[in-house]
């Protein structure tokens, strides 16, 4: 059986969630979870780290899709990162990269996040 | 039948009061006509009497039948009828009215006003004695054995004897004498009877402890007065006397019913006292018992977990007495043993929700911790036994601000095994420290036992209707997936089509069709809906529809797409999306349009050279503003003859084998280079072939399309 896990870090204002393992429609529910509690606890800035993830199937990348209006109606966004080129290409087939900033490293996202709060401020 | 009775009730009782009233008649009518002698011996008088007892006792018999009177209430009934009967007693006694004669050894009452007293002790008597007939005589029958009857029909024998013989040796009787030796051995004998059917007192043991508390007062005063009765009826001449005179067969009827409730009182205070220690004991056995007898109600209440919790809450209380009680269970009860790992810094302990709170504040629950500030059932799930907690505000594994609530006082909580995991726990509570002892901290973790099996079913049954409802509703997906795909595809000399879609058992939702246009062409859609089952079917019928109506209103391939996406993204739910690939065949010149919506490139061999076309687009459903048009590119080729097309779903490319490879664009591309000269269906076929070969399995991950065209010649 695909194993999946979800690990949750905090960088600064910026949640960090480690993905590893295949996300497919059976363990989609698991990172489902983890983006509730994200925005439970009202964190809106979001960085998820692929450079774990083996494989992904449309059904992960729904889940991406269920709570994206819900974060940028609240200012924050979801940023993506470290994704091999095998999940990038998926992404990449679907059209993704048009509706989420797609970043190499963990670190450019977060960059990213606090520019904008540096910016607001 | 009840109506029936209670005629002949009425007539019992209408029977007895005329006797009675007959008989003073004849009393103070006699006593008028012939001074002196009375009635003593006579038979007119003598079966009135007997009618009067045998009808009141008949009347009073019957009446505590159909009542279904308790035991308890029989021993209260016969101690009010003496308590009465007494007080009459001591009226006439102070009252002093009464005075008699002796006349050959007989009584005589000497004034009128005596006569009337006489006949008014007379009659209390009897009821009283009735009375206490009837009801001892019930009680007797309470849990009757064998015996029982024998002994009781011994004893009634030998009173009917006594009291003929007092009747024909009694000078107010017939006088006969001679009979001493017979009457004190009868006397004897009665006595025996009397005890012998005195100790019939099983009803004791199964009273609650107030009831026993209640018989134990009421024998006691019955005891008290029968015993002063008894010695009364030998003392007083007033009673004595108005009796004996009156009729010597009542006379020795009253004093036997009231020698026999002294004797039955006094054993049944005796026994009841006994009994008492034991009395909270036998009572919670009973709960106990009734309990262990409820707990089979469990096990048809699983089909309503709601009802299933409540239940077991409000036995749990039952059982232990207990102030207040919940159960705690585990978040994904039964349905995912998985345990999540997405919980960061969780404790061994796995996260509990209480259920079928009774009696407390749920408030008061989430404040039980540890000093460590973990929820308290942790230190049952750390060692997997039982916790009893005789002393809360002074237990130091408590917080102190829990303990400080102090509306706990002893507290238990049980693990619920099931497969050797806790799947929750059975928590119990007294307001006061130390209340719960060995027995009932026992009988809880056996009830916590069938708790956990009760539960344990209850989640395979309804895993089991999940998993079948999943199941019905995956045929009803697959059989409306079947009934969008083409049953026939159009065949021309110009070109070959072979398409084939096999759904995998559990993700579904591609979907593909060739659609004639009006201008002679032919529309080519292969698409893929994320989700599955019905609501995936839903979503493919809906892209028919929409392809049904759009393909012909001469309309690029681009711009129908871009019309579809905007009623595609407000019906589909966020998460869900589509990815599609449409193509436009005009075989007039052999032109292929086509635009992709996320979906997989198009494979194009020509010449023995394999190319992916890939114009840009994003998939249907993401988003329904203009990127979506922005996104979007049309890609045009002209067929050449043998020229071959291919489209698909990722169940192809993606299938994996089991070193966890994917079977990719290159195999796909090499597969239908190879087999280029064969017809479309035999390439379609090989391809099938080579993705199952690849994957090692006959079942396939995810559902897998293809869709080959094989151009053949232009006009």
């Amino acid at each position: 059986m695909s194993e999946f896990s979800v690990g949750i870090r905090q960088r600064d204002t910026i949640s960090v969630l480690d993905l590893k393992g295949y996300l497919d429609a059976h363990t989609a529910p698991e990172l489902e979870k983890a983006f509730e509690k994200q925005l439970d606890d009202k964190r809106y800035n979001i960085v998820v780290n692929f450079s774990d993830l083996s494989y992904i199937s449309s059904a992960g990348l729904g889940v991406l899709m269920q709570f994206i209006e819900d974060v940028r109606k609240n200012e924050g966004d979801i940023k993506l990162s470290n994704m091999s080129s095998r999940v990038y290409n998926v992404f990449d087939l679907l059209g993704f990269p048009m509706l989420y900033e797609i970043f190499n490293e963990e670190d450019e996202a977060v960059k990213k996040f606090l520019n904008k709060t540096e910016n607001l401020s | 039948m009840q109506s029936h009775m209670k005629l002949r009730q009425r007539i019992f009782l209408i029977t007895a009061i005329a006797a009675i009233l007959l008989d003073f008649l004849y009393v103070i009518v006699q006593r008028a006509l012939v001074p002196g002698d009375g009635i003593s011996g006579d038979l007119f008088h003598t079966v009135l009497v007997l009618i009067a007892l045998l009808a009141g006792g008949m009347y009073y018999f019957r009446s505590t039948a159909t009542e279904e009177r308790s035991p308890v209430q029989l021993i209260g009934r016969t101690v009010i009828a003496i308590t009465i009967y007494l007080l009459i007693i001591g009226i006439v006694q102070l009252t002093a009215i009464t005075s008699f004669n002796m006349e050959n050894g007989r009584v005589i009452p000497d004034t009128y006003s005596t006569l009337v007293t006489a006949a008014v002790l007379a009659a209390g008597g009897g009821i009283a004695a009735l009375v206490v007939f009837t009801s001892l005589t019930r009680l007797i029958f309470v849990k009757r054995r064998k015996t029982t009857r024998r002994n009781y029909i011994l004893l009634l024998v030998i009173s009917a004897v006594v009291i003929i013989l007092d009747f024909i040796s009694s000078p107010n009787g017939l006088a006969a004498s001679g009979l001493d030796t017979i009457t004190d051995i009868l006397a004897v004998l009665l006595v025996a009877a009397m005890v012998v059917n005195a100790f019939r007192f099983s009803w004791i043991l199964v009273l609650s402890r107030r009831e026993k508390l209640i018989n134990l007062l009421l024998s006691l005063f019955g005891f008290i007065f029968f015993l002063i009765l008894t010695i009364y009826s030998a003392e007083s001449e007033a009673l004595n006397n108005s009796l004996l005179y009156f009729h010597p067969m009542l006379d020795s009827f009253v004093g036997i019913c009231f020698l026999f409730g002294t004797l039955y009182m006094g054993i049944g205070f005796a026994s009841t006292l006994l009994h008492l220690p034991t009395a909270k004991e036998f009572d919670r056995k009973k709960v106990e018992i009734s309990s262990l007898q409820n707990m089979s109600r469990l096990i048809t209440q699983v089909f309503d977990f709601d009802e299933l919790v409540a239940t077991t809450t409000h036995l749990a209380l039952e059982v232990s007495e207990g102030d207040a009680a919940w159960l705690e269970l585990r978040e994904s009860n039964g349905i995912s043993r998985r345990t999540s790992k997405s919980d960061p810094g969780s404790s061994a302990s796995p996260k509990t929700r209480p259920h079928a709170v009774k009696n407390i504040d749920p408030e008061v629950i989430s404040r039980l911790r540890t000093p460590e500030g973990l929820p308290l059932q942790h230190l049952v799930f750390d060692t997997g036994k039982p916790l009893l907690i005789q002393d809360v505000p002074s237990d130091r594994r408590i917080a102190a601000s829990a303990r400080e609530m102090r509306n706990i006082g002893t507290l238990v909580i049980a693990p619920l095994m099931s497969r050797g995991d806790i799947i929750g726990l059975l928590c119990v509570c007294k307001r006061k420290a130390f209340e719960f002892d060995k027995e009932i901290v026992d009988v809880l973790f056996a009830f916590a036992d069938m708790v956990s099996i009760a539960l344990e079913n209850s989640a395979l049954i309804r895993e089991s209707i999940e998993k079948e409802r999943m199941e019905q509703e995956l045929i009803v997906a697959q059989q409306m997936q079947r009934s969008l795909l083409p049953h026939v595809l159009p065949q021309s000399p110009q070109f070959e089509i072979a398409a084939r879609s096999v759904p995998a058992y559990e993700v579904g939702g591609d979907y593909y069709d060739v659609l004639p246009l009006d201008d002679g062409g032919l529309g080519f859609v292969v698409g893929d809906v994320s989700g599955k089952g019905v609501s995936a079917a839903l979503y493919m019928a809906q892209v028919k529809g929409i392809f049904q109506s759009l393909r012909n209103d001469g309309s690029s391939t681009r711009d129908i797409l871009i019309r579809m996406n905007t009623p595609l993204c407000s019906s589909m739910e966020r998460k869900s999306f589509l990815s599609l690939l449409y193509a436009e065949l005009h075989p007039g010149n052999g032109l292929l349009s086509f635009a992709r919506a996320g979906h997989c490139p198009l494979l194009h061999v020509r010449d023995g050279k394999a190319s992916y076309l890939r114009p840009d687009g994003m998939a249907l459903g993401l988003d329904a503003t203009n990127r979506f048009a922005e996104s979007l590119r049309e890609e045009r080729i002209t067929l050449q003859p043998d020229d071959v097309v291919v489209m698909f779903t990722d169940g192809v490319t993606e299938s994996r084998n089991r070193a966890d490879e994917e079977y990719e664009y290159d195999r796909l591309a090499d597969c239908v280079l190879r087999h280029q000269e064969a017809s479309a269906k035999d390439i379609l076929d090989v391809i099938f072939a080579e993705v199952r070969q690849h994957s090692g399995k006959n079942e396939a991950d995810d559902d897998i399309t293809v869709l080959v065209l094989r151009w053949k010649d232009g006009i």
